[in-house]
């Protein structure tokens, strides 16, 4: 099976780590409720790992990623207010198709959209959702979009960026 | 060194108490009595390296402990390992059988347990001190005679030629004393002293270890530490201070090397914006910005100093350990990290002081990620084993 632990023990996972885990806000551990799994692939579609929406009163402050085998990579949380503004930053990560929107709006007029699905931009640090967008000549070209940010896939892969 | 066998026991008791009160031993081995007498491990050169104790719940066999002798092991508790009971008489009586098997004729006056490869284990036979067959634990396949001719060179620290000991191929033996390099052996004896030492305090030898509760170690005046754990704050006395540091999102798609530098710059008071260090360190522009090739991060020492006037001496660490971070937190200093194709930084570190059953301790960063793009994330903690380290850049204000 591609995604060898399921999404209930993943979140169960997700969840042990939130309460135990040192220096994490006791409102967060206390008021958080666990968002369903999203599976998050490489972009070549290969299976990576699951990201574990973390939201306060329906709102999504942070995720958990957990890897394929059940190892917790890492919990990251969005700034209340984030610096250049007072977006909702986490907003956009549950929401496929605001993230399909936002690509489509991007791309030129008459071209197709294929997904989004959950991935990242060369480090798994660096969390997309991903669409394959079919040009009107037929070619494919992959976009990425990162929050409100839109862009096409780095043609240069030897860059820190 | 832990010779005596109540030695042994009262470390055991100490160290799996630890763990039990850690939770990282669950309620199964609530009560569990550590037993005095266990089986001892010896090294191919005949010197004993640990001792093995099985953990039974009432006649239910449940785990056995390894508690180290031999100092140059690095540690007291060496595993905690379930699903096998050990049993020591029955696992004899069947490498004798086995033994009888392969050979009718063999003769033998001692049979002992060996880690033949540590930490992979054989019964090892001999008659007069020297050996007659050597069967591996279980599985009872013979293990061949030592071929060191055809070992290949061990790796090296990068930068002190030391070997990192013996990788021996499937079934090739090595003595773990004689063959581990002098200079870790010793480092690895002081780390297994300070370890004794530390079990040693007055408060400890109140309390009876012989038997696993979690509220064994709850003495009045002790206070153990689990978790060694630190996060920047305004001055070095995080007791009396909140954490300082800020996040600072990248301004484009390709600019998480400014945003790096900005959130470094920012703690020690500096205000440049990612325009101007993207200026600096050859990123483009808003408009048209780019990312840091990577035969430019040497760039990144060269900007910090410049910008600051070389009040901030910087430094590039290639590969960078866990305990680079972690010397610099420790120093009250932030750090900025890169992995493949991006960069954050690094502003605090936690550690299990306990190691969970079966696995390295918990090592993880408490990364400022500038991504997603004019956001960013606060990651608490960033698992340090899932996570391929290329870059460190550490800063160090110069004394006037």
């Amino acid at each position: 099976m591609a995604f060898g632990t399921g999404p209930a023990a993943i979140k169960d996972i997700a969840r042990k780590y939130l309460a135990s885990a040192p220096g994490i806000d006791t409102g967060t551990q206390l008021a958080s409720v666990m968002e369903d799994p999203r599976p998050v692939f490489n972009p070549d579609r290969r299976p990576h790992s699951w990201l574990v929406g973390v939201s306060v009163k329906g709102r999504l402050v942070g995720f958990v990623q957990v890897l394929l085998d059940g190892i917790v990579m890492r919990y990251s949380m969005f700034p209340l207010v984030s610096d250049r503004g007072s977006e909702e930053s986490g907003a956009e990560w549950l929401n496929p198709a605001r993230a399909r929107k936002r690509i489509a709006r991007a791309a030129p007029e008459g071209e197709i959209v294929d997904g989004p699905f959950l991935s990242f931009d060369r480090s798994p640090d660096r969390l997309v959702w991903a669409a394959v967008v079919k040009t009107r000549d037929g070619m494919k070209r992959m976009m990425f979009a990162a929050g409100k940010s839109v862009y096409e896939a780095p043609a240069r892969r030897d860059t820190f960026g | 060194m832990a010779r005596k066998s109540s030695d042994v026991q009262r470390l055991a008791g100490l160290e799996l108490n630890a763990l039990r009160l850690a939770g990282t031993l669950g309620d199964e081995f609530e009560k569990v009595r550590v037993p005095e007498r266990g089986t001892t491990i010896f090294d191919l050169n005949g010197k004993p390296l640990f001792v093995r104790l099985p953990l039974s719940r009432g006649k239910e066999g449940l785990a056995y402990a390894d508690i180290a002798v031999e100092p140059s092991l690095g540690a007291v508790l060496l595993a905690v390992s379930m699903g096998f009971h050990w049993k020591e008489a029955e696992l004899l009586a069947e490498a004798g059988r086995a033994a009888r098997k392969r050979r009718h004729s063999l003769k033998y006056d001692t049979v002992r347990f060996v880690a033949y490869s540590y930490p992979k284990i054989g019964v090892q036979f001999l008659a007069e001190h020297t050996e007659v067959l050597l069967l591996e634990l279980v599985t009872w396949a013979e293990v061949p005679p030592a071929r060191v001719d055809e070992r290949s060179a061990p790796p090296r620290h990068s930068n002190e030629g030391i070997p990192l000991g013996p990788f021996p191929s499937n079934f090739e033996r090595w003595s773990f004393i004689d063959e581990t390099p002098p200079a870790i052996r010793r480092a690895r004896a002081r780390g297994f002293s300070t370890r004794i030492r530390n079990w040693d305090i007055g408060a400890l030898h109140r309390i009876d270890p012989r038997t696993i509760r979690k509220s064994a170690l709850e003495v009045r005046d002790l206070k153990l530490r689990l978790v060694d754990t630190r996060e920047l704050h305004y001055s070095p006395r995080g007791t009396d201070h909140h954490v300082c540091y800020e996040l600072r999102g990248q301004q484009t798609n390709v600019w998480c090397v400014g945003a790096s530098a900005e959130m470094l710059l920012n703690f020690y008071r500096y205000t440049y914006d990612q325009v101007r260090l993207a200026q600096e360190l050859g990123l483009g522009t808003l408009n048209n910005p780019s990312g840091l090739p990577y035969a430019n991060v040497g760039l990144v020492v060269t900007v910090l100093e410049q910008l600051t006037s070389n009040a901030l001496d910087v430094t590039m660490h290639v590969n960078p350990t866990f305990n680079v971070f972690r010397d610099q937190i420790r120093e009250n200093r932030p750090s900025i990290s890169f992995v493949p194709a991006h960069s954050r930084t690094v502003a605090g570190y936690t550690r299990n002081l306990m190691s969970i059953v079966n696995q390295l301790p918990y090592s993880g960063l408490l990364v400022y990620d500038p991504w997603p793009p004019n956001v960013g994330v606060i990651t608490r903690w960033e698992n340090f084993v899932t996570q391929t380290y290329q870059y460190a850049y550490s800063a160090v204000l110069q004394q006037v």
